[in-house]
């Protein structure tokens, strides 16, 4: 076959048609030039199949093949999994941030020089305990003291449920990211099985992957199908194929903890889910957990020596027995109780059934029933929550129907009240008392001190008013070894909260910054790889359009040589 | 590598956004002063801040406490100094006393001035401290000293109460003056006030003292007084249903004497002898004379020197259920005929603050009738002996010498409620008020047959004449210093000094003397305690200054920041700042789009 002008002709046609496709796919990166996610796209050249002639194999000009993306996904997957430990520590000293401001003692209005004054002011009740401005003192410096931690407690309430917000708010944004990438999974596949290279749309589930691992830890693979599937770090699948499984976020019945459950399960995930904000956001809940406990147990255990002392002395008016702090201990019944008995508080015995003089701690207890109550008494156990120590045996009676009175023989007189034709408290039934659980939200000043004559400074009703004894007492109770096991003062346990809520803090933003280093590198090597250089493209556009005018140059030159001919005739 | 735009954008953006962290860091820390701003910065750092500042606050309440305790300490130092100034002229004005050729006119005048000089004594006792007594232990809102009458001294209604304040962690400092202190009524106190116990003519305190040596002066019965020097021996004695058996033992033990007294005695007994109980309740003229027969018939030395001391209880009485209420009708308790009553007293259950409340109502009872009875009670005690106490107080329609007479019908019941479980009853001491003969004979002797002459006591009459003290010829010295209804079953306590030579006849002024000699002792004594305290404060002072400067010194060092290094860091901070911004500046204004037409 001869080759003709024709063939030139085509051959050129081609390469107009190719270099234009190129210039195509130069605009279209230089128009993401700026797009998260984006990388960059070539058009892969190649030579149309050459006709074998007399000469030999002669060559038919050129054509874009695919047009690819250039996307590392090893990198990829290791920038991804950074951003899983990025996102948890970013998570975790977000929330840190919130609760070192509450436990803020660097300047001059901490909780501690509001403590230290309360000692203070017993001290100037002792200078000189008939004074009734240093009774008011007392009071007043007391309110103060009862108001910090009513406030911070009220602080860490708030920060507990803006952080179960946020952890609701970003499974909620798990569940759109899974939901988005199952429908990507849907059109790459459709899109690449009609032979197709979907480079945009999987540009865009890359990017989804990325935004995913930031928010927990994952695994993900792409099948023969184009479609990737999405591994949460306990073998559950968040993205299955074309099916996404959405996350909820449940509270623990008992300790309102949130829990992580997937899909229709019933045990929470928590521990399996080792990275992304969402273990950041379970890892400051805890850390606010601890904290907001250590406050309580020194809110308490100032409120149980303090009341301790207070409660033996005498006021200038003779009176004794009077509590200084007022507080909530809270008593409750199981969840999962199945008889209906309630805990309540013996009125008849001691002070509103506690008798401080004897009461033994401030621990919290359980009262565990290990077999139906049968109306004998040696049912059940009591725990001490706190030491787990087993308190039994108790005083108990009996004699009155439909109630069991018992004495914890420490200072507590409780009685569990039933309906004698209902249901006693069964097996598996359990009571508790908490000393601590509402110490920090609910301690004030005792009312009743509002008459400042009732203070208690002496120790003996007959050395009123000059007896100084009680007031000294609660002063001192600053030097005492009274907390972590009798090792710490109260300052020292709560300089200790502070250091380590302080400390959690830093380890958190300093391993957020390295990760986001470790991160920032990873996505300059995918960029390197993936992104657009406007240098580039412009020096392609050139080199592209030179060969289009090139070629637009044969195409005239070939129209010249067919002038020519044509003139012949 | 390749390097894209995006690259670039990239890193830039996060350089200068950390450089601008940094830089905000720094600014921040010049513009507060401090290296830390939250517990974040430096947690370990923070702890220690907050422990040392936590000492900070402590220290300066320590400073406040001992401005307080100074302000006592320097009242008490300033009235214990006035004491002894009144006691160093007091100590002249009895010089001159002792002086024979003052008449009593000019004894009289000293009486004047030693009684304004009571008046001021007692006005330093009631010193107060911004509206708290300083002397009255805990009772600080009581004026704590109030002068009883002529030779009676003053009365204590204070408590023996420390004060202490905190001067550093866990220490106390006592700022008030009681125990060991200023004077308190009687009370044994540092085995000072008591003087030696022996003689009823001593005084009980300061203003006992100058209020005894005030009427002393005034009656002219300073002339003669006798005390022993020295105890050399001791007569220990049994009487029992007015038998009584005294044997003198020397004290290197040897020479054993005893006489003894019994219902069959060869010589007469004085005043109503008629059963033994009478001869119990008189004994101390039986003692006497039968010690005047001892030395007759050569038992005893002439001019043996015996002091006898007789001290008795209330008969031992069935106890009272421990815990028991006892209540006092009307006539249960009787002072001098007047019913004292009805009380109710508490239940006492090894409870020594009920104990003490229980003789305070009797004292508060007996004081309301004082008008009526003559009698004027206090208490005193220490430990779980709380005593009543009662003074004849000479006053209203009781005559002085007249007897008082303490009737309790219900004894058992009553005395054993007041104490405690383990007493069996409360033990009653009659102080006797010291009152002069009107008419002294010249010669020791001429007061046997003085006090001979008086009337018989009944079983429940306690005399308070001569001081309850008679002298025998032989130079034998009786006191009964106490005595309560009932038969006498408890042993005497006998004492002797023997020997002439030992003996040294004084003067009832150089006896006083000697006292406020003591007394200007003690008081310079508990003034050097005072002193030796308010040296502490100043120590202490000094030492948490010191502390102090060091405390802000090392907070300073951890929190605080150094400023020339903040600034050189913000000013690199700024550099690399400025810097980023002009490289990146200058990367984006060239592009190869600059070279293209």
């Amino acid at each position: 076959m001869a080759v003709g002008l024709n063939n030139t002709l085509n051959t050129s046609r081609l390469s107009l048609l190719s270099q234009q496709t190129n210039i195509d796919i130069i605009g279209h990166n230089v128009a993401n030039v700026n797009t998260p996610g984006y990388s960059r796209q070539v058009g892969i050249l190649q030579t149309t199949p050459p006709l074998a002639d007399a000469v030999g194999m002669r060559g038919t000009g050129v054509e874009t093949t695919r047009i690819m993306n250039l996307y590392d996904r090893f990198i990829g997957m290791q920038l991804n999994m950074e951003n899983s430990t990025m996102g948890m520590w970013q998570a975790r000293s977000d929330a840190l941030a919130d609760l070192n401001r509450t436990f803020n003692e660097v300047g001059d209005y901490g909780l501690l020089p509001v403590i230290g004054e309360f000692w203070n002011a017993w001290e100037d009740l002792a200078n000189n305990p008939e004074g009734t401005a240093q009774r008011v003192s007392v009071v007043q410096n007391g309110k103060i003291m009862t108001s910090s931690f009513n406030t911070m407690n009220e602080d860490l309430v708030t920060q507990k449920r803006i952080l179960r917000q946020r952890i609701e708010g970003g499974v909620q944004e798990l569940n759109n990211l899974t939901a988005q990438i199952a429908q990507l999974n849907e059109v790459i596949s459709r899109n690449e099985q009609l032979g197709q290279d979907a480079n945009d749309l999987r540009d865009r589930r890359n990017y989804l992957l990325t935004q995913l691992s930031g928010m927990i830890d994952i695994n993900y693979f792409e099948n023969e199908m184009a479609q990737v599937t999405v591994l949460s770090a306990n073998g559950k699948s968040l993205v299955q194929g074309i099916q996404s499984y959405d996350l909820r976020v449940d509270a623990d019945p008992l300790t309102k903890d949130p829990l992580i459950v997937w899909n229709d399960d019933i045990s929470p995930m928590n521990e399996h889910v080792s990275g992304g904000e969402v273990r950041g956001w379970l890892d400051a809940w805890d850390d606010l957990t601890t904290a907001h406990d250590q406050l309580q147990e020194l809110a308490a255990a100032l409120i149980f020596h303090v009341n301790q002392e207070h409660v033996q002395g005498y006021g200038l008016d003779g009176t004794t027995g009077t509590l200084f702090f007022d507080h909530a201990i809270t008593l409750s019944e199981g969840a999962n109780n199945l008889g209906d008995g309630v805990l309540a508080f013996d009125p008849a015995q001691g002070m509103d059934g506690i008798d401080w003089a004897t009461l033994a701690n401030y621990d919290d207890f359980e009262i565990q029933f290990t077999a139906d109550y049968g109306g004998v008494g040696d049912e059940f156990r009591i725990l001490d929550t706190s030491t787990g120590e087993d308190l039994s045996p108790a005083l108990i009676d009996t004699s009155v129907a439909g109630e069991l009175a018992i004495d914890f023989n420490n200072g507590y007189f409780v009685k569990i009240v039933y309906d004698p034709t209902g249901t006693s408290p069964r097996a598996g039934d359990t009571f508790s008392l908490s000393f601590r659980g509402n110490a920090a939200r609910t301690v004030e000043v005792n009312d009743v001190l509002e008459d400042p004559a009732k203070i208690a400074a002496a120790d003996n009703p007959l050395e009123v008013p000059g007896n100084n004894r009680v007031a000294l007492g609660i002063a001192q109770l600053q030097y005492g070894l009274t907390m972590s096991s009798q090792s710490a003062t109260f300052n020292e346990f709560y300089a200790s909260v502070v250091s380590s809520v302080g400390s959690l803090s830093r380890l958190a933003s300093s391993n957020e910054e390295n990760s986001a280093l470790v991160a920032e590198q990873l996505q300059l090597k995918l960029e390197s790889v993936s992104g657009v250089s406007i240098d580039e493209e412009m020096t392609n556009l050139m080199r592209f359009q030179q060969a289009y005018a090139a070629s637009a140059r044969i195409i005239s030159k070939v129209d010249e040589l067919m002038q020519s001919i044509l003139q012949m005739v | 590598m390749r390097t894209t735009n995006s690259m670039m954008f990239l890193s830039v953006q996060s350089r200068i956004a950390r450089v601008e962290e940094m830089r905000a860091k720094f600014l921040d820390q010049i513009s507060s002063g401090n290296r830390i701003a939250s517990p974040a910065d430096d947690p370990v750092g923070l702890a220690k801040v907050m422990n040392y500042s936590a000492e900070e606050v402590r220290i300066s309440q320590f400073g406040r406490n001992m401005i307080d305790g100074t302000a006592w300490l320097t009242a008490i130092d300033h009235a214990m100094s006035e004491t002894v100034d009144i006691f160093m002229r007091v100590d002249t004005l009895l010089l001159q006393a002792g002086n024979d050729t003052l008449n009593q006119d000019n004894l009289n005048s000293l009486a004047g001035e030693l009684e304004t000089m009571l008046e001021s004594l007692v006005g330093l006792g009631n010193t107060n401290n911004a509206g708290s007594y300083l002397f009255a232990g805990h009772q600080t809102r009581t004026t704590p000293y109030s002068l009883l009458g002529e030779g009676l001294g003053a009365l204590y209604q204070g408590d023996d109460g420390q004060r202490n304040i905190e001067v550093g962690v866990n220490q106390e400092l006592m700022v008030n003056a009681v125990g060991g202190g200023y004077a308190l009524d009687g009370r044994d106190i540092d085995g000072f006030f008591k003087q030696d116990g022996l003689h009823d003519a001593d005084a009980r305190d300061a203003f006992d003292l100058l209020s005894r040596t005030v009427e002393e002066l005034r009656s002219a019965a300073s002339r003669s007084y006798q005390t022993s020097s020295a105890i050399d021996e001791t007569i220990s004695a049994e009487l029992i249903s007015g038998q009584l058996s005294v044997a003198v033992v020397a004290a290197d033990g040897s020479g054993e004497k005893v006489v003894t007294i019994s219902d069959s005695l060869p010589f007469s007994m004085h005043a109503g002898g008629a059963t033994t109980a009478e001869y119990a309740a008189n004994n101390a003229w039986s003692i006497n004379e039968r010690l005047a027969l001892a030395v007759a018939n050569g038992e005893l030395e002439e001019e043996e020197l015996v002091t006898v001391s007789l001290r008795t209880q209330v008969a031992g009485a069935a106890v009272v259920d421990p815990g028991a209420a006892v209540t006092l009708a009307a006539g249960d308790l009787t002072i001098n005929g007047t019913a004292i009553g009805p009380m109710e007293l508490q239940e006492v259950d090894g409870d020594e603050v009920v104990a003490l409340a229980n003789i305070r109502e009797i004292a508060s009872r007996i004081n309301e009738q004082s008008e009526t009875t003559g009698v004027w009670a206090t208490y005193e005690g220490s430990g779980f002996n709380y005593h009543l106490v009662l003074n004849n107080l000479a006053a209203g329609s009781h005559a002085l010498n007249d007897p008082i007479s303490i009737t309790a019908t219900d004894e058992a019941t009553s005395w054993t409620g007041l104490g405690v479980a383990s007493m069996a009853g409360v033990e009653t001491t009659v102080y006797h008020a010291g009152a002069a003969d009107p008419d002294p004979p010249v010669n020791p002797e001429d007061y046997d047959s003085q006090n001979a002459a008086l009337p018989g006591a009944e079983t429940t009459t306690v005399y308070n004449s001569n001081n309850g003290r008679l002298t025998f010829s032989g130079g034998v010295e009786f006191e009964l210093q106490e005595h309560t209804s009932g038969v006498l079953s408890s042993s005497l306590g006998l004492t002797s000094n023997e020997g002439t030579d030992t003996h040294q006849a004084m003067t009832v002024l150089s006896a006083r003397l000697m006292e406020v000699q003591r007394y200007m002792a003690h008081f310079g004594g508990q003034q050097a305690t005072v002193g030796a305290r308010m040296n502490r404060i100043d120590r202490s002072v000094q030492t948490y200054e010191e502390r102090t400067i060091n405390l802000k010194t090392f907070i300073a060092e951890i929190k605080e920041v150094d400023i020339t290094e903040a600034v050189m860091n913000y000013q690199m901070a700024q550099n690399a700042y400025e810097a980023t911004l002009a490289a990146s500046a200058r990367i984006y204004t060239t592009t190869i789009l600059d070279y293209l037409s």
